[in-house]
């Protein structure tokens, strides 16, 4: 009698091992595979910000222009 | 030319001091407060009176907003033209709506004859000249005249704008759509945002062939916050200097071309002297039409703008946009 319960709870015990086992192996890959995407996402940003900047010339601020007062052709 | 003045505050008290005598034979004042000081120092053309008398040829408006239209009604009824400084929406749509009334009495009535609208009207009316077609309008305003003008100000940031957009009205939020806008030195650059202004109402029916109107005044974070709450702090007497901007977006010679005008002047002084201006129309009146109309429909703008600035209110253009 008492080695028939000790076999039941073993297995209990099994199974709930196997389920709990399974279960983190299914969250720990889900996160993994949420890690890979954001290190594929930045990689991927960096490399398209890093050939911009090199590629760019860069930007030079109007040096000349602004406001002026109307004249004489800009009343014709 | 016998003229009535309504409302002789920020606006209408430096038109009363500032319109040559020579140029009238009579000019009555009318406000609760401040008509009999103002006339006694201006002499024997000036008197007051409590209410615009029926023998006056043109009525000058300055009063607060929400009087305007009810003081257009009476004066075209008494025989008389009316340049109204009109700037908020209520205003600018029921002076609007006098039209038919106005063409059956044979009289004119100026909608928007300030700063903004007024000089915004004429100068994108001028800037169109340059271009074969033009697509959009966007006004700009910054800074205020008098107390009543702040009022306003305050009042407008709290309440809908109205964007024009293909024949169509859509109201936008007051104090929504921020744009950074660039007027005049010493003015520089102000965040603008939507608000009641009656600028749209009147820039379409110059351009009813444009897709967009839009218009925005200038405001802090602080505007912002209180302006769908009471005016708690009273006013300053004359809000300094202040600046109106005009961006017309179009083509010309099959070229995408964007034109920016601008001008830079206390909004008060501003107002009275694009007034005066319009006064001057009627004192030398060439073809004026009878109507409800906005200023720059009633003039030849280049040479508006040209009055102008020999009474120092000066129009600039903004150059290196493109």
């Amino acid at each position: 009698m008492t080695a028939q319960i000790h076999e039941q709870w073993r297995l209990i015990l099994k199974s709930a091992t196997w389920v709990l086992a399974r279960k983190t192996i299914f969250y720990a890959m889900a996160f993994l595979r949420f890690v890979q995407r954001v290190v594929t996402a930045v990689t991927g940003a960096a490399m398209i910000a890093g050939v911009l900047r090199l590629r760019g010339q860069g930007g030079v601020p109007p040096q000349t222009g602004g406001w002026r007062e109307l004249s004489g052709p800009d009343h014709s | 030319m016998r003229l009535a003045i309504v409302g002789c505050g920020a606006v209408g008290g430096q038109i009363a001091r500032r319109i040559p005598s020579n140029t009238i034979d009579q000019l009555v004042l009318v406000d609760h407060s401040q008509a009999d000081d103002l006339a006694s120092q201006l002499g024997a053309y000036a008197k007051s009176a409590p209410i615009v008398p029926p023998d006056v040829d043109v009525v000058v408006i300055a009063s607060r907003w929400g009087s305007q239209t009810a003081v257009a009604r009476q004066a075209i009824r008494s025989g008389a033209s009316v340049v109204a400084v009109a700037d908020s929406m209520e205003d600018v749509r029921g002076l609007l709506a006098l039209n038919v009334e106005a063409q059956e009495r044979g009289q004119t009535i100026v909608v928007g004859a300030g700063f903004s609208p007024g000089l915004t009207g004429v100068m994108a009316l001028h800037a169109s000249t340059w271009m074969s077609v033009v697509d959009e309008i966007h006004i700009a305003k910054v800074g205020t005249g008098g107390p009543w003008c702040a009022r306003q100000h305050h009042r407008a940031l709290g309440n809908p704008g109205l964007d024009y957009r293909r024949g169509a009205w859509i109201p936008r939020s007051g104090g929504s759509g921020r744009e950074l806008s660039w007027f005049p030195d010493p003015v520089g650059s102000h965040d603008c945002y939507r608000a009641a202004m009656g600028d749209p109402l009147l820039i379409a029916q110059l351009f009813p062939e444009a897709e967009r109107v839009t218009a925005r005044m200038a405001a802090t974070r602080r505007d912002r916050l209180t302006a769908r709450f009471p005016m708690l702090v009273p006013p300053h007497p004359d809000g300094g200097i202040g600046g109106v901007r005009v961006e017309l977006r179009g083509w010309s010679e099959g070229r995408r071309e964007i034109v920016v005008l601008g001008s830079a002047a206390p909004p008060a002084e501003a107002s009275a002297t694009v007034a005066m201006a319009a006064v001057h129309e009627f004192v030398a009146p060439t073809n004026v039409q009878t109507g409800s109309y906005p200023l720059a429909s009633l003039i030849d703008p280049q040479q508006f703008l040209r009055r102008l600035a020999t009474q120092g209110l000066h129009t600039e253009r903004f150059e290196g946009a493109q």
